[in-house]
């Protein structure tokens, strides 16, 4: 900067004592120095902006600041299975809002003696799972991995995707971006206290009955699985092949949204890594769920007795995918 | 994607620049095009067909205009019954996907009204993004080609862009064609003073928007749910609080639009000029959306002040020797009643926004009646126009005019408008201030923040009203104070702005009209 003035306070000079100099020369000569420094300032914000970015993900860190309880609600299961004490979970569930009810972890743990923990979020991303998972390994192994896979075939489109994974990505790089809500508590304009949850589910008890008819009918037509959602799909099956992890599909009943078009892409997805799919939407005769009774919200989700019903059903399965799994490393 | 996604900031527009900075500067225009066709097929790739369509109508129609001039007297009914065409075409574009249902739904009611059994639609048609923005600025176009202002463009590709360029697309600034299309096809290169111009603009305008704007959301949407339960107070404070929202909404996202025009070179009209400093309803219009006004005084209110009914009327009251001051009025009133009534209706097919349209109609027409007898009270009183006293009472009348306009404009009909409007007389006050004021929403923070930024946003626009633009008045400072307000704003907009997982996004207001 000083430089630059210098230059400047130079140019001034010259143009005193040369007064007949051709202004034309001296406008572009004075033009290309303001271009030079505007510049090298430019320049500047990029590493100032990053750095800005970095030390705010430093301070927001709520588990830093000793309070893993002033994540944003979204995130408290994932950001509570991070915080585990290392390779305690045997099972990790991924995906949206259907894998948060997909099973009750202390009723497996019961019946099979399996620790499972619960990592899914609303809406979670193909992406946002990869990362979740990539998270989670650094601390834990666990021995199988369940991935509903509903975000696959959400009826989203490439273009929402990609953009959905720049976020994820951007938001993994800098948790600040995800992170910064908590500056009120920080400040004590708001208290936040612990949200109860059992390893990542929460009992959601409403009945509000499925009362649509058959949806599962059989069609040879797939759902549309955008690109960029299976990218971040295989990265999860490398991942858990890289972990030495079992990977398995399942997805949950969900008469509202879920059909057979959508169950033959994720079928030939799993078919074409050697994946085992198991399709609840097409077992109620061995979960035993009940429209009347076992839906949460009219036929988007499960309810508390569903999930009983579903991981009464998946025990078994689970426990020999575990064993096999085991026997495998 | 919308300006204050971080894919728009940190992918798009880097994308973009880097791509219009290595391409050849005759085809930069292709650029722009390029990126404003993507920006709009991340909200609907099929629904792009209207702005092109509107953009081939106004190619079409405006090169048969300038055919005809060519021709001289010869072909001048031929050039006006082009323009009527031209417009008729694009308005028919607008008014079917917009208003539709509006007309249907307003049939079925008039048809049960005479004892009619039958229902019409509704026809649900989607919005298409920006169409009432875009046809403004086509219609705009024909009627300066039609007026000879500037030359109809001979290159489809170059009018696609004018109408679709992606910082004007979602909600203006209603560009006119002679402010911008010279550096719009210039293919200018990439300066880093306007880049650095650009990022305070954009900064500025999230801020507006995410930090203040989208924070007031939640109060604003509960005081206007249930107007009937309730109170005075809230009354009053749903309407400063939409008011409020509003702007900086509006005005915020108009800034990211002028700000990522400037670091492609390109200068947007300014669309907001400290509104709540005008002196009455009138200037509050040349302050507030700006580009919209200047678009019905240019194209509705001159034409209509100096057609054949307007020559008419003043030779009959010659005639008749009507005062110059009643003439006056009646030709202000024949030229504003269709401005304002078209206000509303742009704003949306709600019975709402045309009483808001012509709420402005009678508020203006008053106050050009009271204009006399206002000087003379002054005069009685020896003040000036000029006296603090006076402004500063002007000032305050004015916002009780926007904030009652506001009121009936965000209600959810025209009853729940005045529902709302009559708790003020018959439930003042507040009813258990604290206890009603925590039901809004907004936890003690969430106050704090939002009315320490609207306290600086209000301030520098003081300072703009006083020293004209804060910007040029930033860039002449030193640079690490430039970087370091550079770097208070990015955490400003980092810690408070309310984005990211766990938040709701709050759409642009003005993007749904």
């Amino acid at each position: 900067m000083q430089a630059s003035e210098k230059q400047e306070m130079k140019h001034m000079v010259k143009k005193d004592i040369k007064p007949n100099s051709k202004p034309n020369t001296e406008q572009s000569t004075e033009e290309k120095q303001g271009d030079g420094r505007w510049t090298r300032e430019c320049l500047l914000y990029i590493p100032a902006l990053v750095l800005l970015l970095l030390a705010g993900s430093r301070i927001f860190e709520p588990a830093r600041l000793g309070h893993p309880e002033w994540i944003n609600d979204r995130d408290v299961y994932v950001y509570s299975a991070l915080q585990q004490p290392e390779d305690t979970i045997d099972l990790a569930v991924l995906g949206d809002s259907e894998a948060m009810v997909l099973l009750s972890p202390e009723m497996l743990e019961k019946e099979t003696g399996i620790s499972a923990y619960i990592t899914g979020q609303s809406g979670q991303s193909s992406s946002e799972s990869y990362y979740v998972l990539r998270e989670l390994c650094k601390k834990q192994h666990p021995k199988v991995v369940i991935f509903e896979p509903d975000t696959l075939v959400d009826d989203s489109n490439e273009r929402r995707e990609l953009i959905e994974n720049f976020n994820t990505a951007a938001y993994h790089m800098f948790p600040v971006l995800r992170h910064h809500g908590c500056w009120k508590y920080m400040t004590g304009t708001e208290t936040k206290s612990t949200v109860e949850h059992d390893r990542g589910f929460s009992v959601r008890d409403d009945v509000v009955p499925y009362e649509g008819g058959e949806y599962m009918l059989p069609t040879e037509k797939k759902a549309y699985i955008p690109p960029s959602s299976r990218r971040y799909f295989e990265k999860i099956v490398s991942l858990c092949e890289k972990q030495q992890t079992r990977l398995i599909l399942v997805s949950a009943p969900a008469p509202s949204h879920f059909n057979f078009e959508k169950h033959n892409a994720i079928e030939m997805l799993a078919e074409e890594k050697g994946l085992t799919y198991m399709d609840l939407n097409l077992c109620y005769d061995e979960t035993g769920i009940d429209f009347t009774t076992d839906m949460l919200d009219g036929g988007d989700h499960i309810n508390l007795s569903g999930t009983q019903k579903v991981t009464k059903y998946l025990a078994g399965e689970l426990l020999d995918h575990l064993q096999e799994a085991q026997e495998e490393k | 994607m919308v300006y204050y996604k971080l894919v728009f900031a940190a992918a798009f527009l880097p994308a973009v620049l880097l791509l219009y900075r290595i391409i050849p500067k005759k085809y930069r225009y292709l650029v722009l095009l390029l990126a404003s066709a993507a920006f709009y097929s991340t909200f609907s790739l099929g629904r792009m067909v209207y702005p092109v369509i509107a953009g081939l109508i106004a190619y079409a129609a405006a090169l048969a205009m300038e055919k005809q001039a060519a021709k001289g007297k010869e072909g001048q009914k031929t050039k006006k019954r082009i323009l009527i065409l031209g417009i008729a075409a694009l308005l028919a574009l607008l008014l079917n996907v917009k208003y539709t249902d509006f007309f249907l739904e307003n049939l079925t009611a008039l048809s049960h009204l005479f004892g009619g059994e039958k229902s019409f639609g509704p026809v649900n048609p989607r919005l298409p993004l920006g169409i009432s923005f875009y046809t403004m600025q086509a219609i705009g176009y024909l009627a300066d080609v039609y007026w000879k202002k500037i030359p109809a463009q001979k290159n489809p590709l170059k009018l696609c862009l004018f109408l679709l360029f992606f910082p004007t697309i979602i909600q203006g600034p209603i560009t006119p064609y002679t402010a911008v299309g010279e550096t719009l096809f210039a293919g200018a290169d990439i300066k880093a003073e306007n880049l650095i111009r650009g990022y305070f603009r954009l900064g500025w305008g999230a801020l507006k928007k995410l930090v203040v704007a989208d924070r007031l959301y939640p109060a604003v949407a509960f005081l206007f749910a249930d107007p009937g339960g309730k109170t005075g107070g809230e009354v009053v404070a749903a309407a400063v609080l939409f008011t409020l929202m509003e702007y900086m909404d509006f005005s915020g996202c108009i800034d990211m639009a002028i700000g990522c025009g400037q670091l492609f070179g390109i200068t947007l009209p300014e669309n907001f000029k400290q509104p709540f400093l005008a002196k009455n309803a009138s200037e509050f219009w040349r302050r507030w959306h700006i580009s919209l006004g200047v678009w019905f005084k240019t194209y509705i209110f001159y034409p209509v002040s100096i057609s054949g009914t307007a020559r008419k009327w003043m030779k009959y009251a010659r005639g008749k020797k009507i005062s110059p001051f009643a003439t006056k009025m009646v030709i202000s009133a024949m030229a504003l009643f269709p401005v304002w009534l078209c206000n509303g209706l742009w704003h949306g097919p709600k019975w709402t926004y045309i009483f808001y349209g012509l709420f402005y109609f009678v508020v203006i027409l008053t106050e050009l009646l009271l204009e006399p007898a206002g000087k003379k009270l002054l005069e009685k009183m020896k003040l000036t126009d000029q006296s603090p006293v006076v402004g500063i009472l002007r000032i305050l009348r004015t916002w009780i005019v926007i904030f009652v306009g506001e009121l009936f404009f965000e209600a959810d009909s025209v009853r729940s408008g005045l529902v709302m409007f009559s708790k003020l007389f018959t439930a003042p006050g507040f009813g258990g201030f604290g206890e009603r004021v925590r039901a809004w929403g907004l936890s003690g923070g969430d106050w704090i923040v939002a009315g320490l930024f609207l306290t600086l946003i209000l301030g520098v626009n003081l300072l703009r009203e006083k020293c004209g633009s804060v910007q040029d008045l930033l860039m002449k400072k030193k640079m690490p104070l430039r970087i370091t307000l550079a770097l208070l704003l990015g955490a400003a907009i980092m810690i408070f702005g309310l984005y990211g997982p766990g938040y709701t996004e709050v759409d642009m207001i003005y993007a749904g009209f």
